[in-house]
């Protein structure tokens, strides 16, 4: 071959190689976090500089081995499972098995081989880890005998590639249940069914993050297009089990209803169906299954109570009527920035919570007892037709008699206290509830202060009760959950005139039956609405409040200041552009015929807003950065050295904790520079950034609400890696956050926080993206799996108790998505308004409580809008709200905030850049170091927003400061950064093929040259 | 007419990789407009585009074939490079199918005309322009 076609060829390829390598490099270093996470590397080395006789491991692990963590950590997600699923029915003591003879199973359904123990998204583990239990696995490791020809043919290769939706019991397959697809039941090997064997089928849904909520239509293989309700299939197999039935070849029907999107039971006390018992599991994690085998057998007796109401009819849910992201009606044809897909809510799509308050049990409990009391407007409510489950409610194989009930006050919080005697045969738990009933009087009427007739303020779970065993449970309720919030006319807390009750129940309903046998209510002298007696002595007047009263709880317990509305634009009702037309007719209890407005086929029967020119601008206002104006304040210090360490601010050298608000945080924070307090706001992809001056490392903050994700090893400074553990371990996924809340177990609950924290110090975790404490507003928002609970109050309970938990590891939590991102669908943007009274009653309530009792010290901000401002930007919710009321001293993640992913997310960054955000209280993102540059325009001139950017700087460092990021630290060390191993590998490739391609294009141009002047010459010639 | 089929009559088939490396980028360019509203397309990218089409024509016109593919191969290196830094994050997301599960129509022909324009302006570099260059 001639010397100049070899240069070319080398010219070409060492410049493609070298073109390649500077391309890697470069993206490489824009992904240094996300890059170290994945390899278990650190671009920081912690150097100790002097002796120190300090233990500086200031957060420990309780364990000396990852094996022993792991272990513990299945054992763990079995027991949540064993205490929180829920025995729905349970007829003639179908369950549990009790004896050899019985513990014959045949498994059914698709669902059965390939069941639901997670979700997808911030939760999903990527593949699993290798300890899942199956369905059948679990039932044979609880000595129950499985039918393997029916378990191999729904586990066929023929089988799983024509009718799977599931794919390694975790992913999403293709889109959100399109087809449910079932095996029909014509083909299921009916020949291979022993005699005398239970059927247990298993329904699953998955649903996760990202993707569209579960369908309401557009399903094509149920009878309406809904996901969540029976397939023709699955109808199929139960009539076919039926069939069975009752030719004696099946002796039972057990249904498990394995889904956190759950479908709807109205086939569950269906005759032609014929099922004698059913447990709802949501998602079981990793080794749930092996509960589940246990309560079969009767091991584990249940004990678990719905964190849901279970709809008997889903079309019957009020909140379906606007569940979606809508469309603006634009009658000016404004040009709207629009989706490209279903995730992009942008500036088209909104969605109105005109349910109010009455959401889930708030409602079909309250309208139930206005039915009872014979209400005016109530309209024809059939509630055995509504509900198939109440909130609270959970069966068990033994009996609870409650007795004694009564009621004190301590410290101004109310006490309840009763006696709960097993009155069955078998050991079990209970978990005891206790319900509020504030007045609904004129007062209310008149000013649209709605109360549900129940409330969920309090819950305890008892000890294993032997059979006749009593045990008084005695349950605090904070009578802050007294007031409700006047938005209309007192604008803040009250307490209105009437009665008081607390009552004690199996569940929302019993209670509500409670108060109004208490009110002397019968199904006798109802004409059988009532539909049980109740009983009168486990419901009483805890206070009788004679005169409306607005003072005693209108100054917030954790600031002192005064509460008042804060939220008025972000109810279409008082929203400048809107509230002459008042859009929103909420339901009310004063008129529930007129008021409760139900989906419909067509689903258009949702609130209807219409864009106007001064609303998009409104909306347009914080794309520009409004807020932030030029002014004449002093910037705060800089780089002023004081020898301060980020560990040497903890504790004094009394041991007292230094204050947030010490001058020795001041003289610290002067030490900063500006582009090293710019550097932390703008460096949060799952971590924090280090600050090398004041000895603070970058630490690793990752998923999720459901435990960890990531293999324990890829944690630089975990104990899996110091340990020398293999990148092979991965960890196990916890079941649904519904399941835990279910449990309804403080200590239960707390071990779980725990473990999650020694998960973390594991895996080199500081901070863990999680709990999710978004409401379950609908069974069909794909994300419910990470949620709690349709209640404000057990949503915030179980999470605080949970965090508290975890941070006791140091390992601080940021609780999410605040707030409102209670739905999926449009979740970029998607512009959401509501009342405040319900916004504050429910869905802040839900943070409140994690912040003031589980003293929550991180959280993440959502990507829709409360209103028309995007969560993160919003002044009035992030500055006046979570740090004026609810007393936040945490600091405040965006949702994922990274450039140029794809079109949703770009659009979110246009909607909150970040100096915007920092003013508004949102104090890190969670994106690379590119954010940066937003802030370079204010290095002078905005003095306002330099102080708040020092003072989210502070918030971050307080934070960390507690926390294992301070591991192995002390005043001596020194945080230098290093270069990894895979950036000097790249360093290496671009000059080899650096010097490769100078090389080649030199010895090329020689060639070149030599033929240019050889052709001349010739031509010359 | 005579004069232009000799000016075709003179080239080899080298010159007509050049053509369709041209008729490659702008496909490309096509493409990055259906694709921009993905956010993932890159300006870079578009420039060095325009820098190879206009550059062509000019050296072709002024008689410089000869630094054509030199010119091609350095563009589309660079637009590919730009294209690749641009949507990196997108082929991650759409990997990992949280929020969006199939890969966009304008990206996929981005993707398309970015590889043929590169191999194509690899193979221009190898391949004779005239056709004495043959003999």
């Amino acid at each position: 071959m001639k010397r100049f076609t070899i240069g070319k060829i080398l010219v070409v390829s060492t410049s493609a190689l070298f073109g390649l390598a500077l391309l890697t490099t470069s993206i490489a270093n824009k992904n240094v976090g996300a890059i170290n996470t994945y390899m278990g590397t650190s671009s920081y080395e912690q150097i100790n500089k002097g002796e120190s006789n300090v233990d500086t491991e200031y957060y420990k692990s309780n364990y000396t081995k990852l094996d022993d963590v792991i272990a513990d950590t299945d054992k763990l997600i079995s027991e949540v499972v064993g205490e929180g699923a829920v025995l729905i029915k349970n007829e003639n003591n179908a369950l549990p098995l009790t004896d050899a003879a019985n513990r014959k199973v045949s498994l059914f359904g698709v669902g059965s081989y390939r069941s639901t123990l997670t979700a997808s998204g911030s939760v999903f583990s990527g593949g699993g880890c290798g300890r899942e239990v199956s369905l059948k696995e679990g039932l044979e490791n609880a000595g129950i005998d499985v039918n393997e020809d029916i378990w191999n043919f729904y586990g066929s290769e023929e089988i799983q590639t024509e009718y799977q939706t599931i794919r390694n019991g975790m992913m999403v397959e293709g889109p959100l249940l399109s087809k449910i697809n079932e095996v029909p039941w014509s083909i299921v090997p009916q020949d291979k069914i022993r005699q005398g064997d239970v059927a247990i089928y298993n329904i699953v849904r998955i649903s996760g993050e990202g993707n569209k909520d579960v369908n309401r239509s557009g399903t094509t293989d149920t009878s309406n297009g809904d996901a969540l309700t029976l397939s023709t299939e699955e109808l199929n197999t139960l009539k076919g089990l039926k069939a069975l039935k009752d030719a004696n070849k099946i002796s039972k029907i057990i249904v498990f209803v394995n889904c956190t999107a759950t479908v709807e039971l109205d086939f569950l006390d269906d005759p032609q169906y014929g099922i004698d018992a059913a447990l709802q599991l949501n998602a079981v994690g990793t080794t749930g299954f092996n509960a589940v085998g246990k309560i079969l057998t009767g091991e584990i007796n249940p004990s678990g109570k719905s964190a849901d109401t279970i709809w008997y009819d889903n079309d019957q849910n009020p909140t379906l009527a606007n569940q979606a992201g809508y469309e603006f009606l634009n009658p000016e044809g404004l040009e709207l920035h629009t989706a490209t897909n279903g995730q992009g809510g942008y500036e088209a799509h909104y969605v109105v919570y005109q349910e109010g308050v009455y959401l889930g049990y708030r409602y079909t409990e309250t309208r139930y007892e206005d039915y009872v009391m014979g209400v005016d407007k109530v309209g024809n409510y059939d509630y055995s037709k509504t509900v198939a489950v109440p909130f609270g409610y959970g069966e068990s194989y033994t009996d609870f008699e409650y007795s004694n009930m009564s009621i004190s006050r301590k410290d101004g919080d109310y006490v309840v206290s009763v006696d709960v005697k097993n009155s069955g045969d078998v050991a079990g738990k209970e978990a005891v509830q206790v319900y509020l009933q504030k007045p609904y009087g004129d007062y209310n009427i008149q000013n649209g202060v709605e109360a549900s007739s129940v409330e969920l303020v309090g819950f305890a779970k008892t000890e294993e009760l032997e059979p006749g065993e009593t045990y008084k449970a005695t349950i605090t309720i904070d009578d802050n959950l007294f007031a409700s919030y006047d938005a209309n006319k007192a604008m803040t807390y009250v307490l209105t005139e009437g009665d008081y009750y607390l009552s004690v129940g199996n569940g929302a309903h019993e209670a509500v039956n409670n108060i109004l046998a208490a009110k002397g209510k019968t199904p006798g002298n109802t004409n059988g609405r009532m539909d049980d007696e109740g009983n009168a002595n486990l419901a009483k007047v805890a206070l009788t409040q004679k005169n409306l009263d607005t003072t005693t709880y209108s100054k917030s317990d954790a600031t002192g200041k005064r509460i008042t509305n804060l939220f008025d634009d972000s109810d279409l009702n008082k929203y400048s552009e809107t509230k002459d037309l008042s859009p929103v007719e909420y339901i009310s209890r004063n008129d529930w015929e007129g008021t409760v407005v139900l989906d419909n086929a067509a689903h258009d029967t949702y609130t209807k807003i219409t864009m106007t020119k001064n609303m998009l601008e409104d909306f347009r206002a914080a794309y520009t950065e409004t807020l932030l104006k030029p002014d004449n304040v002093d910037y705060p210090t800089y780089g002023k050295s004081a020898g301060l360490k980020l560990v040497d601010m903890r504790y004094d050298s009394y041991g007292n904790k230094i204050p947030y608000e010490s001058d020795l945080w001041e003289t610290f924070m002067d030490q900063l520079t500006w582009d090293e307090t710019v550097g932390l706001l703008s460096e949060g992809m799952r971590m924090t950034a280090a600050v090398t001056s004041i000895g603070k490392n970058a630490t690793l903050d990752h998923n999720g609400p459901l435990g960890v994700t990531e293999p324990y090893a890829n944690g630089a400074n975990g104990l899996a890696k110091k340990n020398g553990e293999s990148a092979d371990k991965k960890p196990s996924s916890f079941p649904s956050a519904g399941t835990l809340a279910g449990t309804m177990n403080e200590d239960l609950i707390r071990r779980v926080g725990e473990m999650h924290g020694e998960n973390c110090l594991w895996a080199g975790y500081s901070g863990m993206y999680g709990p999710g404490l978004n409401i379950h507003r609908s069974q069909y928002s794909s994300r419910n799996t990470e949620y709690y609970s349709e209640d404000g109050f057990l949503t915030g309970k179980v999470s605080a108790i949970q965090v508290a938990g975890t941070q006791s590891k140091g390992v601080y939590v940021y609780i999410k998505h605040f707030v409102l991102n209670d739905q999926e669908t449009n979740r970029y943007g998607l512009s959401t308004w509501l009342n405040e009274q319900s916004f504050r009653e429910i869905y802040l309530r839900a943070f409140e409580i994690a912040i003031k009792e589980g003293d929550a010290h991180a959280m993440m901000s959502s990507y829709n809008r409360v209103g028309t401002r995007v969560a993160g930007g919003k002044s009035n919710l992030l500055n006046d709200w979570l740090r004026g009321e609810a007393g936040f001293d945490g600091f405040v993640v965006t949702d994922m905030y990274q450039l140029q992913s794809y079109a949703s997310l770009t659009f979110y960054l246009g909607m909150l850049k970040m100096p915007s955000g920092v003013f508004c209280g949102n104090d890190l993102v969670d994106g690379s170091i590119t954010s940066a540059k937003q802030f370079d325009q204010y290095k002078t001139g905005y003095g306002e927003l330099a102080n708040r950017m020092r003072e989210s700087a502070k918030r971050i460092l307080y934070t960390t400061a507690f926390s294992t990021a301070v591991n192995g630290l002390d005043s001596n060390t020194e945080i230098v950064p290093v270069l990894t191993w895979w950036q000097k590998a790249l360093i290496a490739i671009d000059v080899i093929f650096g010097v490769a391609f100078a090389a080649s294009f030199g010895w090329f141009g020689y060639e070149f040259y030599k033929k240019n002047i050889k052709k001349n010459k010739a031509e010359g010639e | 007419m005579e004069k232009m089929k000799e000016f075709f009559n003179s080239k080899s088939y080298g010159f007509y990789v050049i053509l369709l490396t041209v008729l490659f980028t702008l496909f490309t360019i096509i493409a990055f407009f259906i694709g921009n509203k993905e956010g993932y397309v890159s300006w870079g990218s578009f420039a060095f585009m325009l820098i190879l089409i206009v550059g062509d024509i000019l050296l072709i016109a002024f008689k410089q074939d000869n630094y054509v593919p030199a010119l091609n191969f350095v563009c589309s290196l660079f637009a590919c490079g730009f294209f690749i830094n641009a949507c990196y994050s997108y082929i991650a997301t759409v990997m990992t199918g949280i929020d969006i599960e199939t890969f966009s129509v304008g990206f996929i022909l981005s993707a398309i005309g970015n590889i043929f324009m590169l191999v194509l302006s690899i193979a221009s570099v190898f391949t004779p322009l005239k056709k004495k260059e043959l003999n």
